[in-house]
């Protein structure tokens, strides 16, 4: 009973925290656009070139399908800080001195993150509901065809997203930015998993539950269906049809011992990660302490005089600190640019630099259209992690103070960093570069530039606004993904795969990096004029 | 080289007054700000770092509105805040020199600076290593020597001792002493005995408000007289400090050995005592919120 009480409260406390906080509102809006986009079908799940009617059981399906690919990936990095929240307040050192077991401790845990991806699944329930009278293109309505698909589907989706960020946590690597990008990586084996696995119930997020019930019956119900079966951000007309009732997935105790199965998963991992969970011991954090003798305990008046003297002493012995001459104060702004750069690429391991340089002397050798596509595009995803720190560096270590209270900041610092990060992007992508100059394509050479200028634009906005690199790690490796690996037209930042528009498209990504530093500079003029 | 503070008043949101109408005048030398926990010490501090903005009044540095014109103050301002970060992946050499090309320092000046500074706060032989194996006392000297790079003529320090060991906290304070010539120290703490040992000026604040100011003379004239040693059984404590302020006590064989800080002995044989600057310190204090629960009453 005990047990259950303290999972209880831990739960309930965190819960509170993070509910109260700005950021949740945030999050409770995301859940409202992601309703708005399903219910005017910028988000549309669709047979081909046809959707289904608007029934309970269609929008119950598409909304579950929309809240269960989006939140999974998005709730990921909304919920990833459960522990680390302890571990920046030092709430963790608090608890890890108490009879607080560690499996107690993630579970609770896990259920405020649960709650909180819920929650935003409740607003979704709510938009569904709209959603069947507003478009009102079948007045049947069936609470259970509706909601149902939400709570079998979605809610155990959501109990692996909770435990995943759990899992995520616990593991010290990744904890940090290469957490946040494999997680986009992982998410997306996620959703593959039944077609790599060719095992239908092998599908945390749903997905496969409900293409094997409606895609047979829609080869049935609507003439001409040639197959597919998709989830897109709609851009295209889309055939409504009108014909085809689809009375939504059949809860066999086969589909529900499935969906209960993953939330055991979940709740198995949640155990999981107690094994690999620091219990915010230091030592297993950091470099273990040991570098200078322990801190003396508080001495007697006696002791206390002997080391006044000692003090003295050595005071008097200490150097001398050399005024600094006047007219010394303004040093060029390329020292606060090296300052900035060796900053960003400190604390990197060897093999960083040999991967870096791997990519970098590949780009060189390779053919140009490989240097320039592929090998680009991995050697601008291999410094996220250095462009993430961008703008967040200040708030993540809490320098914040110490660079506030300097002259001259907002002018100096933050155009150093966001040059530090145009100088990795160039170094990193030098190869691709020489080789379009050398190659007389200056089309290709000003959309390679637009990019190496748009992504830590992109940082440092991102950065500066929330005060965290989770939003710049999920939504460049999101874009990477999209753009640059997939070859999408217009959301290739590299320009490698825009063609005869790359020209236009390299203008618009220079605009909009032009517009990125500028919100950047904005918002951190408004900390600097805090309260 | 004058800082005036004038009427400032900051109210956070939630309505929370931390600093009521607070005026202040400082020229070169050592102020020891002292007030208890919540006082608004440390508001002040961050408002006179230019980090925050009053919400009303002004502070003005060598007659120029720091409001308006924070960077004439911050060319010249060294600022140790109660909290702050350091980037761990750099050593103590790299995040000072960091900072120092952040304040505009060049090289060769912040590398001289750097190299003293190390060696000031006894952190020389640890300069090289990663900050992020510090201990808190070994961060907290090197904020200390981050406050300094600039060779500020206004220098704040926030509860610059937390986290010091005896010897550091002495030798803290004489090299706040050795600075204070030709600037304006501030040093903000609730440690009075850090206060005694350098403080050239002393201001008591409590409840966001000026509770007193003054050389630490005049502040210690205000119990001359009053400060009284009894000897009592442990059983009477609970009766001596209901009726009296009772600065500190100690256990011996006789019994319970009390400094009480009253106008007339407050027990018969109680022996006269020399005060302290914690005797005032709490007296004011005392007598402050005496006068304030009247008003309210009232």
């Amino acid at each position: 009973m005990s047990a259950f009480r303290t999972v209880y409260a831990i739960a309930r406390a965190d819960f509170l925290e993070r509910v109260r906080r700005y950021s949740y509102l945030v999050t409770l809006l995301f859940a409202v656009y992601l309703g708005y986009a399903a219910g005017t079908g910028k988000i549309s799940l669709r047979l081909g070139e046809y959707r289904g009617l608007y029934t309970s059981a269609w929008i119950g399906a598409m909304v579950s399908l929309v809240a269960t690919t989006f939140l999974s990936l998005v709730g990921f990095y909304i919920v990833k800080n459960a522990v680390d929240r302890d571990r920046q307040t030092r709430v963790g050192e608090i608890l890890a001195g108490t009879p607080l077991t560690k499996v107690s401790y993630l579970l609770g845990k896990f259920l405020s993150n649960f709650a909180v991806l819920v929650s935003m699944v409740a607003v979704l329930a709510v938009a569904a509901v709209a959603m069947q009278f507003l478009a009102a293109e079948d007045r049947a309505f069936h609470i259970g065809a509706l909601l149902l698909p939400l709570v079998f589907l979605t809610v155990p989706a959501m109990a692996m997203t909770a435990a995943m960020a759990l899992l995520f946590e616990a593991f010290r690597f990744l904890r940090g930015g290469v957490g946040n990008v494999l997680w986009f990586f992982l998410w997306t084996f996620g959703i593959a998993l039944p077609a790599l696995t060719k095992l239908p119930q092998i599908d945390p997020s749903g997905l496969w539950t409900v293409y094997q019930s409606m895609v047979p019956a829609a080869r049935v119900g609507i003439p001409g269906f040639k197959g597919g079966f998709s989830l897109t951000v709609a851009d295209k007309s889309v055939q409504v049809a009108t014909g085809f009732h689809w009375n939504g997935v059949e809860w066999s105790l086969g589909v529900l011992g499935w969906r209960l199965v993953w939330a055991a998963v979940a709740i198995a991992l949640v155990v999981c990660s107690a094994w690999f969970f620091d219990r915010f011991d230091p030592a297993r954090s950091w470099r273990k302490p040991g570098f200078e003798p322990r801190q003396k305990g508080a001495s007697t008046q006696a002791g206390e005089a002997f080391e006044i003297k000692a003090a003295r002493a050595r005071s008097a012995a200490a150097t001398h600190l050399t005024p600094l001459p006047a007219g010394l104060r303004h040093s060029g702004s390329g020292r606060l640019l090296m300052a900035e750069l060796r900053l960003a690429l400190k604390g990197y391991r060897w093999w960083w630099y040999v991967v870096a340089g791997g990519l970098l002397v590949a780009q060189f050798a390779a053919p140009l259209a490989i240097s320039r596509g592929p090998l680009l595009a991995f050697a601008w995803i291999w410094p996220v992690l250095i462009w993430s720190a961008l703008g967040t560096r200040e708030a993540r270590f809490g320098t914040e103070q110490l660079l506030f209270s300097c002259p001259g900041l907002l002018p100096r610092q933050l155009p150093a960093a966001w040059m530090a990060g145009v100088a990795v992007a160039a170094l990193t992508g030098l190869g691709a570069a020489v080789r379009l100059a050398l190659a007389g394509q200056h089309a290709g050479l000003l959309a390679w530039a637009a990019g190496a200028l748009f992504v830590p634009s992109l940082a440092v906005a991102l950065g500066v606004w929330s005060g965290t690199s989770k939003f710049f790690e999920g939504l460049y490796t999101a874009l990477w993904y999209v753009g640059p690996m997939n070859r999408v037209p217009g959301l290739d930042f590299t320009g490698s795969s825009s063609g005869s528009n790359a020209d236009r498209d390299a203008v618009i990504y220079l605009a909009v990096a032009a517009i990125l530093l500028g919100a950047a500079f904005f918002r951190r003029g408004l900390q600097l004029r805090v309260n | 080289m004058k800082l005036e503070i004038e009427d400032v008043s900051k109210t956070y949101r939630g309505k929370v007054a931390a600093l009521r109408s607070f005026s202040l005048e400082l020229g070169p030398g050592v102020l020891g700000l002292l007030g208890p926990n919540g006082a608004g010490k440390s508001t002040l501090m961050r408002i006179l770092a230019t980090i925050t903005r009053p919400s009303a009044g002004r502070v003005l540095w060598n007659g120029i509105d720091i409001k308006r014109d924070p960077d004439a103050l911050r060319t010249v301002l060294g600022y140790l805040p109660q909290d702050f970060g350091i980037y761990p992946n750099l050593s103590a050499v790299e995040f000072l020199d960091y900072l120092a090309a952040v304040k505009g320092l060049d090289a060769a000046s912040a590398r001289t600076r750097i190299v003293e500074l190390l060696e000031l706060v006894n952190l020389a032989d640890a300069a090289r290593r990663p900050l992020g194996g510090f201990s808190g006392g070994m961060r907290q000297r090197v904020g200390i020597a981050q406050a300094l790079l600039n060779d500020p003529q206004l220098l704040i320090v926030d509860e610059p001792t937390a986290g010091l060991d005896p010897e550091e906290r002495v030798r803290f304070r004489n090299l706040l002493s050795e600075l204070a010539g030709e600037r304006i120290v501030i040093l903000s703490t609730h440690i009075v005995s850090d206060v005694e040992a350098v403080a050239t000026d002393i201001a008591l604040i409590a409840q966001g408000q000026l509770v007193a100011h003054g050389a630490p003379e005049s502040l210690l004239a205000r119990v001359d007289g009053k400060v009284w040693e009894v000897v009592i059984p442990s059983g009477e404590l609970p009766t001596l400090r209901r009726d009296y302020l009772v600065s500190s006590t100690a256990h011996r064989n006789a019994g319970i050995h009390a400094r009480v800080v009253a106008d007339a002995p407050p027990r018969p044989g109680a022996r006269a005592l020399e005060p302290s600057l914690e005797d005032a310190y709490l007296a004011t204090l005392d007598t402050h919120r005496n006068r304030v629960s009247a008003e309210a009453a009232v």
